[in-house]
């Protein structure tokens, strides 16, 4: 069973798709700012990373290049989420090193296609 | 050259006169009527003199006329007196004496008309008072009747006089006409220099009037060009110079009148400027926040939907599915007005790229499809066999024919949606028609307007923003196109997209990407900041605290300047003034923001406003309030340009390690640690490589001499800058050892650490990820 790593400052969203994820049968573990994501990563060894980019205390574009950095964690697939729909923030996130991105509110068809394809691999694709 | 910058010190002067410009044209006019005045007199004074020398003539002639007369009469008279003499009777000697008396006082009266020639004529009388004297005693003679005597005399001593007074006589005539030649010629002389005197004169006075004229005029003519050209400016936006005339007439308070106005204008425009971008600022803040709730309504709604239907609850099914349905009418709502207050703002950017148009039209179709069909409508799609590829903005393409293709499946029932491609010699038309309820000519005419459907009461019927339109109308107009519509009421509409297939706006070629324009090499690797700052004081100031925390700096003292720099020079950082004339700050920060290339490039804003949320939302990485804190603005720069990775700290001494770790992570460096040569290399196995080695010399284990050497042994290693801080004195043997395989070398001890290592890192290249970033 994939396991994924949420990492959302908003209570409601995080709430939300930890559920609708847990709903299809991924274990979810979750953080609230980019530092709690990077613990997370480090202690929890997720299969995936739903990052949100504007996050408090470390945002999430400084939070996955620091991923990307480290070699325990550089080879988890990273998505990146933002509610802006600025055409700038898709290739803000992948120059970040995200592996790939999404808008929000997240369409969880197209956002499962997504996740299915970066797990769809080893699981360490990217 | 010379002669044109004297030209305009003239004019200049003249315009600076404090007159008023009547007073000025009258004091030419009067110039010039004083200049005719002289002209006239000098040319009286010439006539003058020319009248006078003809008296002068008339006076010679006469005089010669005289002289001629004396010649003649003298000719005669010694004729006469020689005949006399000859025949020799008393009547005729009477005779010849009286006209010899008689010529002696003609000779004295000429005495007095010819002053000139007195001494000849002196001479003249002399030899006739001799000759008189000589003829009187050879009458003597005759009567006393010695005849023979009498011949003798006549003929030695009378007729040498009379030879001397006709070559005297002769001399007279001559010296007088040649006194004329020479007046007749003097004369010509004077006249002739007399005209030209007056020639010169009158070409001067008329080259004067002219100069006169023409400076008066160009000092009039100068403000109103200029006046004209700064107008010229004004009206295309430009607000920030100022008519500079010294005049000081009424053109000189015209100017100074246009000046206000402009300043005016130019508060007014940046006011308005300011407006506008906080309402995209706005827009755009308003946007996020709406959207962070919506995501959340949306979400619960969908889950809760998947929820009933598991647990079979379907009575909630349908009012659940309408809470999601208004919540993604809303995101659209929302969607649409960032997008048009985008366009308006002109911040909507292109991406141009080749679009496979068969591609598109399956992309299309599958979303179109289930949209027809729930109207109960038909969806064809005409097009020809062979489609090429449309060089365009695929995503804005694609929303535009949804748009168009969303309102026909919309506004028609039961009928028939279409899509017709038709390809021209060099544009593309896409053809959306239905048979829907139509418009009429009224509708039609405010059917591109935002939030203008055709009929209020449509909306509330049919659904939608009333933006599609005008946004999809933006779209075509930005990719080069046109969007046309014809319509019948009751009977349906075609819409007409027309695009050209190559030739895409040049200003909205899609920017280089990041790869395609590497960074200039430069061999000073230190981080660049770029300084914008319209005030030269000010931009002094943070260029010097810059300069001083070790960083390379460029200056521009505007927004355009800026943007021209930046893309030449890609600085690690750029401080951005916000209040500039031309482009402001938010609009260099929007275009810096909007160029692939740029966009990376962390901006500091440095402002007196207090629009820190405007800096943020339009991109901006900090934003610092002027006067600025010499502290935090070092402290800013330090943290955004990324010391771009991670130094590995070779120290088997803690204390040493934890102090260059302390003023490493203010630099905004990773530090890694080892505690010798072979803990150093089993972290470089298992780690990317750092972006410099930190080494101590002494130490246990692998120390750092044999680490070097080591090191050189491992290609992917070797290349990595390695700086040696050592408490250890260095031989002569020792440095030059060390000085081929390390960057610098740092005493332990040193009063200024932090200020070496400081140094030290930021001449440091920066690492890949930063590179790429960058």
């Amino acid at each position: 069973m994939a396991k994924i790593l949420i990492v959302e400052d908003n209570e409601m969203n995080r709430d939300m798709l930890s559920r609708r994820l847990a709903r299809r049968g991924y274990a979810v573990v979750t953080a609230v700012d980019g530092e709690q994501g990077l613990v997370a990563a480090e202690t929890e060894r997720p299969d995936l990373i739903l990052m949100d980019m504007s996050l408090p205390v470390m945002d999430g574009w400084e939070a996955t290049r620091r991923l990307k950095a480290e070699s325990a964690t550089q080879t988890i697939p990273v998505i990146g989420l933002t509610a802006h729909a600025m055409t700038g923030d898709r290739d803000k996130a992948m120059a970040a090193g995200c592996d790939d991105y999404d808008t929000k509110p997240v369409e969880l068809p197209r956002l499962l296609e997504k996740i299915e394809a970066l797990l769809g691999g080893s699981g360490t694709s990217g | 050259m010379i002669g044109r910058r004297l030209d305009k010190r003239v004019i200049e002067a003249v315009a600076h006169l404090p007159f008023r410009v009547q007073t000025k044209l009258l004091l030419a006019f009067l110039a010039i009527v004083a200049l005719l005045v002289v002209v006239g007199a000098a040319g009286l004074q010439v006539l003058t003199g020319v009248n006078e020398r003809t008296v002068e003539l008339i006076r010679s002639e006469r005089k010669i006329a005289a002289y001629r007369q004396v010649q003649h009469d003298t000719t005669s008279q010694l004729y006469r007196v020689t005949s006399a003499l000859l025949a020799n009777d008393n009547r005729s000697l009477d005779s010849a004496l009286r006209q010899l008396n008689q010529f002696g006082y003609d000779l004295e009266r000429l005495q007095f008309v010819a002053k000139d020639e007195g001494e000849l004529l002196g001479r003249v009388k002399q030899d006739y008072d001799r000759f008189v004297a000589v003829i009187n005693k050879v009458v003597e003679l005759i009567r006393g009747g010695n005849v023979a005597e009498a011949r003798e005399a006549q003929l030695k001593e009378a007729q040498p006089l009379a030879n001397s007074m006709e070559r005297l006589t002769n001399q007279l005539v001559n010296k007088a006409e040649a006194d004329m030649v020479a007046g007749i010629d003097a004369s010509e002389n004077a006249y002739r220099t007399a005209k030209l005197d007056v020639i010169l004169f009158a070409i001067g006075s008329i080259a004067f009037a002219l100069l006169l004229g023409r400076t008066i005029s160009w000092s009039l003519v100068g403000p109103i060009n200029e006046i004209d050209a700064r107008l010229s400016r004004i009206a295309e936006g430009d607000f920030t110079q100022r008519v500079a005339v010294p005049n000081r007439d009424e053109f000189g308070a015209l100017a100074a009148n246009v000046n206000r106005t402009c300043e005016q204008l130019g508060a007014l425009y940046q006011q308005l400027e300011a407006a506008s971008q906080h309402k995209s600022a706005f827009l755009a803040n308003m946007s996020h926040e709406l959207r962070t709730p919506l995501n959340a309504v949306i979400g619960y709604s969908e889950m809760l939907q998947e929820m009933a239907e598991d647990e079979g609850l379907d009575q909630f099914l349908p009012d659940l599915a309408k809470i999601r349905d208004a919540g993604r009418h809303l995101l659209n709502l929302i969607n649409d007005i960032l997008d048009l207050s985008k366009i308006e703002a002109g911040k909507m950017d292109l991406y141009l790229e080749e679009v496979d148009l068969k591609a598109l039209v399956e992309e299309v179709r599958s979303i179109v499809v289930p949209l027809a069909a729930s109207g109960g409508n038909r969806f064809d799609i005409v097009c020809p066999d062979q489609l090429g590829t449309l060089y365009t903005d695929r995503t804005k393409l694609k929303q535009s024919l949804l748009n168009l293709l969303g309102n026909a499946s919309k506004f028609t029932q039961a009928g028939r949606v279409a899509l017709e491609l038709r390809a021209g010699d060099d544009e593309v038309s896409f053809i959306v028609s239905d048979t829907g309820i139509g418009m009429t000519e009224e509708q039609l005419g405010r059917l591109f307007q935002a939030f203008s459907q055709a009929d209020a009461s449509t909306t509330r019927r049919y659904g939608g923003t009333g933006l599609g339109l005008a946004i999809t109308k933006h779209f075509c107009e930005m990719l080069g196109g046109r969007i046309t519509v014809e319509s019948e009421s009751g009977a349906g509409s075609t819409f007409t997209i027309t695009l050209p297939t190559e030739s895409a706006p040049a200003m909205l070629e899609a920017p280089e990407p990041v790869a395609a324009t590497p960074r200039p090499a430069i061999d000073d690797h230190r981080a660049l900041v770029m300084v914008v700052d319209d005030d030269p004081p000010s931009r002094e100031l943070l260029a010097a605290i810059v300069r001083r925390e070790g960083y390379r700096v460029i200056e521009a003292s505007d927004g355009e300047a800026a943007l021209s720099l930046a893309r030449e020079h890609r600085p690690d950082i750029i401080t951005l003034d916000v209040l500039m004339p031309r482009l402001d700050g938010w609009a260099v920060l929007a275009a810096l923001k909007s160029d692939v290339g740029l966009r990376e490039i962390p901006v500091i804003i440095v402002t007196v406003l207090a629009d820190r949320g405007i800096a943020l939302s339009l991109g901006a990485t900090e934003f610092i309030t002027k006067p600025v804190d010499r502290a935090r603005l070092a402290a800013v720069i330090r943290e955004n340009v990324r010391g771009g990775g991670t130094v590995l700290v070779v120290d088997d001494d803690p204390e040493s390690r934890n102090l260059v770790r302390r003023h490493l992570d203010k630099l905004g460096w990773t530090i890694a640690e080892a505690t010798d040569g072979g803990d150093a290399f089993e972290w470089l196995a298992g780690n990317l490589p750092p972006a410099m080695i930190l080494l101590d010399l002494m130490m246990p284990g692998m120390d750092g001499f044999a680490f070097l050497h080591e090191i050189g042994n491992h290609p992917e290693w070797r290349d990595i800058p390695v700086v040696i801080l050592t408490a250890k004195q260095l031989g002569a043997a020792e440095r030059e050892l060390l000085a081929g395989r390390t960057r610098e070398i740092i005493e332990k001890g040193a009063d200024d650490l932090a200020g070496v290592l400081r140094r030290t890192v930021v001449r440091l290249p920066r690492s890949k990820s930063a590179l790429a970033a960058g």
